[in-house]
């Protein structure tokens, strides 16, 4: 393949463009990321691969429109993709004591970023973990939902594009996956709910 | 608006999500509904909590990315196929290339087309239909319609038919009224009630 001088340097800063949103969205991503999975490794493929993907596909991305909200609708098809792939849902119940979890998440639970938002609220690890487990036994669709109104702060709007559902979907998974959240939640740590301070 | 309605929005109604009207409806009925209120205490906590969940900062820096990026980029590869070169647009220009033949095919129910030796690919495929159930209202290759275009019979001129003008005059019909010739012309014509100059 012949490349004239001007093409060569076209791609160079294509790929310095691609290059310095993966340095500004990188830690957001990966965030996002290790809620939707639930741990470290399999967060760190799956953003690996959502930029490898949104590189690949660079020419598509309308610049437009916040780089953010394109490449979550990327890393949120390749998750559900993947959770398809594996054709098996994580189902544990949430009546029965879990016993491996200590051991798990001691090792692939992460230092959380000490930056503004750890320093407005207190909360504890205890709790910080109860909600991330509870977030892991919601089923996937509801947590993508989820995470990404709550985490990202994505209208429904967006959600629905990103998921390719409908908006009455997005809601509904929404409203179920923060109701199943609450009660596992309210099921083990009834005082979450009893604070005054965090509301 | 009673309390089921109520608790089914009710995180569309904490994400801002429904329209003046509703929010304002809901909100009425939060300030005299307890248990409409605490659940939506409950929920609202859910994603006070979601959104309060420290930033998760990753193990390894971008640096694996961007290495990942770099390598994809080494390896020389084709240029994308365009939509033109996919195979999902082959198979649709040969489809729309059948069925072009087929339509442009005349239909003679009385005496079907016999298959062409000379094109054994194309015309007995196209040709062994006996009789197609669908009729295209465009135009065909080797008919004319009948209706427009009479048969032309030598040494006849046709006869053109037009209908009689409404407001032509009548003749005079010498039956119904005698026709009188006087001074003033016939009685056909108008004729003055008075003389104009006295006899």
């Amino acid at each position: 393949m012949v490349y004239t001088a001007a093409a060569k340097s076209m791609e160079d800063e294509i790929q310095r463009e691609f290059d310095e949103l993966v340095r500004r969205y990188y830690r957001q991503a990966y965030n996002l990321a290790y809620r939707l999975t639930g741990n470290a490794a399999d967060a760190e493929d799956l953003v690996q691969d959502a930029f490898l993907r949104a590189y690949r596909f660079f020419d598509r991305y309308d610049r437009s429109m916040p780089f953010m909200n394109w490449f979550s609708r990327i890393m949120v098809n390749l998750y559900i993709d993947e959770y398809r792939r594996r054709g098996r849902l994580k189902t544990i119940s949430l009546d029965e004591p879990q016993q491996t979890e200590e051991g798990e998440e001691g090792t692939t639970l992460d230092i959380p970023d000490p930056g503004p938002t750890s320093l407005e609220i207190a909360l504890d690890k205890v709790y910080v973990d109860a909600i991330h487990e509870g977030l892991q036994h919601l089923p996937p669709d509801f947590r993508t939902a989820v995470l990404l109104a709550d985490i990202q702060g994505h209208s429904y709007e967006e959600i629905a594009e990103m998921m390719g559902t409908s908006i009455g979907t997005v809601r509904s998974r929404i409203h179920r996956g923060r109701k199943q959240l609450r009660d596992y939640l309210l099921k083990r740590y009834p005082e979450l709910f009893e604070r005054g301070d965090l509301k | 608006m009673n309390c089921r309605y109520v608790q089914a929005h009710l995180s569309a109604y904490i994400d801002m999500e429904l329209t003046g009207i509703e929010q304002q409806r809901i909100r009425v009925h939060l300030e005299n509904c307890m248990e409409c209120s605490a659940e939506y205490d409950t929920l609202r906590q859910v994603k006070h909590l979601i959104r309060h969940l420290p930033t998760m900062r990753p193990l390894r820096g971008e640096e694996v990315i961007l290495q990942r990026i770099q390598k994809y980029r080494a390896v020389p590869r084709a240029p994308r196929r365009t939509l033109f070169h996919t195979r999902w647009w082959r198979y649709a220009w040969g489809a729309a290339a059948i069925a072009l033949v087929i339509w442009l095919t005349p239909r003679d129910e009385n005496n079907p087309p016999q298959p062409v030796q000379s094109d054994a690919l194309v015309t007995p495929l196209t040709s062994s239909y006996p009789k197609r159930s669908f009729s295209f209202p465009l135009f065909r290759r080797s008919e004319t319609n009948p209706i427009m275009t009479p048969p032309s019979v030598p040494g006849h001129t046709p006869v053109i038919l037009t209908s009689p003008d409404p407001f032509a005059p009548l003749p005079p019909n010498p039956a119904i009224m005698p026709v009188v010739e006087n001074k003033w012309g016939t009685t056909g014509t108008l004729q003055p009630l008075f003389d104009l100059q006295p006899r």
